[in-house]
């Protein structure tokens, strides 16, 4: 896809072409009506949020409701059992404010990512109030908060949040928070999930408050583990280097593979600004250019090669890793095989 | 920032990547032409404060989307270039069909736009789902089977 970017990078506006744009847009603003709108200048969420991390305090066990809970992630499929048996459920975790209930129902969770459902609920049942052509996953938190919090010292912190809920006839949206960390998550321990300004995106895009509401839910964060380590050992050549795939992680929400590479590479060693051109040629080599797909038993093949990871040198050898948290949670036993690059490592679980 | 200091940033920031966007999604210069400007209009007049930089891209691409749907909807779609607009934009050569870019536009729009949120802007499906206002796993089916007929038309398997 190199060379669709490079034919991509030459379609672009002239200098000329920019300034009469400029002209010609500030002629039709002034002829535009305004909108009625209510327009907020402050909000998320669109993309990978910087995640606070919290929620829950479960106690893990038995979720008779496990498939409806996770429905709008689990694409269809029935939850398996280990899963089920593996899911922590909130005690109590529940905040009421402007007449719409926010509770965290469920989480699942590998040692260092976690998916948490919650839902939000008009205490009336009635369903949320969208004008035709908004859909529930047009949803979100403009408050700044939309999340969880995690209060301890777990290193790096990455994830997103959405409304996975498609129906916005029973009063009732779910909303699905994935969280990756540096270090194990802290089971245990108490956090909290903060939430605010429940807005949705109209069809222009403008974002419309629906309701000015402030929720806080308190907890204790209790699951267990859903996920296995696969060892591989084996090896490929892509571009003259030669990748070892050392070791899967692979859980119903995530996946990591770890590997070495026989060589270092060249970095610029600039010290900032955008990533340079070199140092992007050499993540290309050693890591964007690696292949991560999950193969499903149905066929389906997830494409998770444009994940992130990580690259360090260690006496000689370049140590990488790679991965992702799933956008839905997949089934251990629905998964056929792992492709890292050329290897394809067989699951069986 | 005044209103015409921030046109000239928001114009020199995105107009490049709301001409590629369009263009991907409408497979038509001028359409494209026109989308980027009226995503311009609606901008200056939103007046909309952003959070992130990331943010700020993301909104303008949405917006930027559901312009698009609207022209592929109405039956008017404009297939001249107008003299003034005309040498405004640089463009690859459209019937060049060694290009991937070539390739590309055989695909249907719906296959076009995620290919190019994804492997141009680097966008996750999630994120381009939130874009384009299709559930996630439909992107990822989109990218599959939009990669397999991109294969095909590239003379693959």
């Amino acid at each position: 896809m190199k060379q669709y970017k490079n034919e991509m990078d030459n379609l672009h506006w002239t200098q000329a072409g920019k300034e009469n744009l400029i002209n010609r847009v500030k002629a039709n603003a002034q002829q535009e009506p305004r909108k009625g709108h209510f327009s907020i200048g402050k909000y998320v969420v669109i993309a990978a949020a910087v995640c606070l991390f919290s929620v829950t305090a479960y106690a893990t066990g038995i979720l008779q409701s496990a498939s409806d809970v996770f429905a709008p992630i689990l694409g269809g499929t029935p939850v398996q059992t280990e899963i089920i048996e593996k899911i922590g459920h909130p005690v109590g975790a529940s905040d009421t404010s402007d007449g719409i209930t926010i509770t965290a129902d469920a989480i699942i969770a590998d040692s260092n990512h976690a998916c948490i459902v919650y839902s939000i609920a008009n205490a009336d049942g009635s369903p949320f109030a969208l004008p035709e052509g908004v859909l529930p996953e047009d949803v979100f938190f403009a408050g700044g908060k939309g999340g969880t919090e995690l209060p301890f010292n777990i290193g790096g912190l990455n994830g997103s949040s959405w409304i996975a809920d498609t129906d916005n006839t029973d009063g009732t949206l779910q909303y699905i928070e994935m969280l990756s960390t540096e270090k194990p998550l802290p089971a245990g321990k108490k956090v909290t999930a903060e939430f605010s300004r429940l807005s949705y995106f109209d069809t222009d895009g403008k974002a419309v408050v629906l309701s000015e509401g402030d929720w806080k839910i308190r907890y204790e964060l209790n699951f267990e583990d859903v996920g296995v380590k696969i060892p591989v050992e084996k090896e490929f050549v892509r571009d003259g280097l030669t990748f070892t795939v050392h070791e899967i992680s692979l859980s119903p929400i995530a996946l990591q593979a770890n590997y070495t590479v026989d060589a270092i590479p060249e970095w610029s060693n600039e010290e900032s600004g955008q990533l340079p051109e070199q140092d992007q040629k050499e993540h290309f080599r050693f890591m964007d250019t690696i292949e991560l797909f999950i193969t499903k038993t149905d066929g389906t093949i997830i494409d998770l090669t444009n994940s992130g990871g990580g690259l360090s040198v260690e006496d000689g050898v370049t140590m990488g890793y790679k991965g992702t948290v799933l956008e839905e949670i997949v089934p251990l036993n629905e998964i056929v095989s792992i492709t890292v690059g050329d290897v394809v490592i067989d699951v069986n679980i | 920032m005044n209103k015409n200091e921030n046109l000239e940033y928001l114009v020199y920031t995105y107009a490049d990547t709301i001409l590629r966007f369009s263009y991907s999604y409408l497979k038509n210069l001028q359409d494209a032409q026109d989308v980027s400007q009226t995503v311009f209009v609606k901008l200056l007049i939103a007046k909309q404060n952003f959070k992130s930089k990331d943010h700020e891209k993301a909104f303008i691409l949405r917006m930027t989307a559901n312009v698009c749907k609207d022209i592929l909807k109405s039956s008017w779609r404009n297939r001249t270039c107008t003299m003034e607009h005309c040498g405004e934009i640089v463009a690859p050569k459209e019937d060049d069909d060694s290009s991937i870019l070539w390739a590309v536009n055989q695909l249907e729009d719906k296959y076009r736009c995620v290919i190019y949120l994804h492997y141009y802007e680097g966008y996750k499906a999630y994120e381009i789902g939130k874009i384009i206002g299709v559930p996630t796993p439909t992107i990822h089916t989109r990218l599959v089977r939009g990669r397999e007929k991109l294969k095909k038309v590239l003379g693959g398997e």
